[in-house]
């Protein structure tokens, strides 16, 4: 009795987000809309009328079935969906009129813009150095591509070495070339005397390759010159307790913090002290 | 009890049918007669757990499965088919 209840309110509320389903299909607006109202409504509405249906005949061939039914179309309907969205997309099938954000249009917009700019004026980096970016985002069948912005680094090296090099060790760590990567930003940090933007470059390298020692060493290299800069003193506190190395330089690094004479946010000195005391309990730790 | 739900479900697939078909015939885009196919694919699955339900049989459940398969198939191969066609 309580199964057979249990079947029909299954059964029709599937058919019911079903409906939802085709209602939707028929009505909204345009493509985009319509394929996201069928991927969700429609998987599941058959998940409820499978599983109704599972539970009215009670018997484990039959729930296994229909759970690999339902964990099938939970893998393949979003991916589906993609394929053909991104498909219609490429198509250049119409937005509705009241879409307001078209990320990718956006991009080659303002990458055309950019382009014009430098191509008028070879010696504006920050221009050269937006246009860099821009092409790093863009997918290679829209007009991204590595060498064009390798090429524009180079022109940008011409004007200010640490700059061109710190774009193309970028430029190299997403081809995937980690050396070459790795010798560009390295050169970079040296010719800018270890300044923020190329520290944090090649640090960020490091740390997405896991190498933490290493990017420790860079900082201390960059701690030597610029003895109070704040935000390398807590990037040094930070990798230090996420990666677990080098408990003293961090340690050293929260003292520093605390005893130095420039003007410190409150925030930072709050952070360092606590981090202080994780340091001393896992230092501790270690003697013992 | 059980009687009523089957007939109220198949009635509101039958009508989800023919929601469908009318969007597979409006289009207007190629993308459009694909997804509705899709949905199309799902409601014909739906149906047959239904009916197995009314025969008391569960080998159809097996159909159930393969037409699941081939309408991931048949949306993938259409995407590719949409991508690679002249404009």
């Amino acid at each position: 009795m309580y199964i057979d209840i249990i079947t029909s309110f299954l059964l029709v509320f599937g058919a019911l987000l079903m409906l939802i389903a085709a209602i939707g299909i028929l009505r909204l607006p345009d493509f985009y809309l319509r394929m996201s109202a069928i991927t969700k409504a429609a998987t599941l509405g058959l998940g409820m009328v499978l599983f109704g249906v599972a539970i009215h005949f009670d018997d484990i061939g039959v729930f296994a079935k229909a759970l690999i039914i339902v964990t099938f179309l939970l893998l393949t309907s979003p991916v589906g969906a993609h394929a053909i969205a991104r498909a219609a997309y490429k198509q250049g099938v119409k937005f509705w009129g009241k879409t307001i954000v078209d990320e990718l249009e956006l991009l080659i917009q303002k990458s055309q813009q950019l382009e014009a700019e430098w191509l008028n004026d070879k010696t504006n980096l920050i221009v050269g150095e937006g246009l860099i970016l821009t092409l790093l985002k863009l997918p290679s069948s829209h007009g991204g591509s590595f060498n064009h912005a390798l090429a524009i680094a180079k022109d940008i090296s011409l004007v200010s070495p640490a700059k061109g090099h710190r774009l193309m060790g970028i430029i190299y760590s997403k081809m995937g070339r980690k050396i070459a990567a790795e010798q560009f930003l390295n050169r970079a940090c040296i010719d800018s005397n270890y300044n923020n933007k190329s520290v944090y470059a090649l640090v960020g390298f490091y740390t997405d390759n896991n190498l933490p020692i290493k990017a420790l060493a860079i900082l201390e290299k960059a701690l030597d010159i610029h003895t109070e800069n704040i935000n390398f003193l807590m990037k040094v506190i930070y990798l230090s307790f996420d990666f677990g190395v080098r408990h003293k330089f961090g340690f050293e690094c929260c003292n520093r913090v605390i005893t130095s004479e420039s003007e410190i946010q409150s925030d930072y000195l709050l952070e360092a002290a606590r981090y202080k005391r994780f340091f001393i309990e896992r230092l501790s730790g270690k003697v013992e | 009890m059980l009687n009523i739900a089957i007939i109220v479900s198949v009635f509101i697939i039958g009508l989800c049918m023919l929601l469908v078909m009318i969007r597979f015939i409006k289009g207007p885009s190629l993308p459009d007669r694909v997804t509705a196919f899709d949905l199309f694919a799902t409601l014909v699955i739906a149906s047959i757990a239904i009916f197995s339900l009314v025969w008391e049989n569960t080998n159809f459940l097996d159909v159930a499965v393969v037409l699941s398969l081939i309408a991931f198939l048949g949306a993938m191969s259409f995407a590719y088919y949409i991508l690679k066609r002249r404009k």
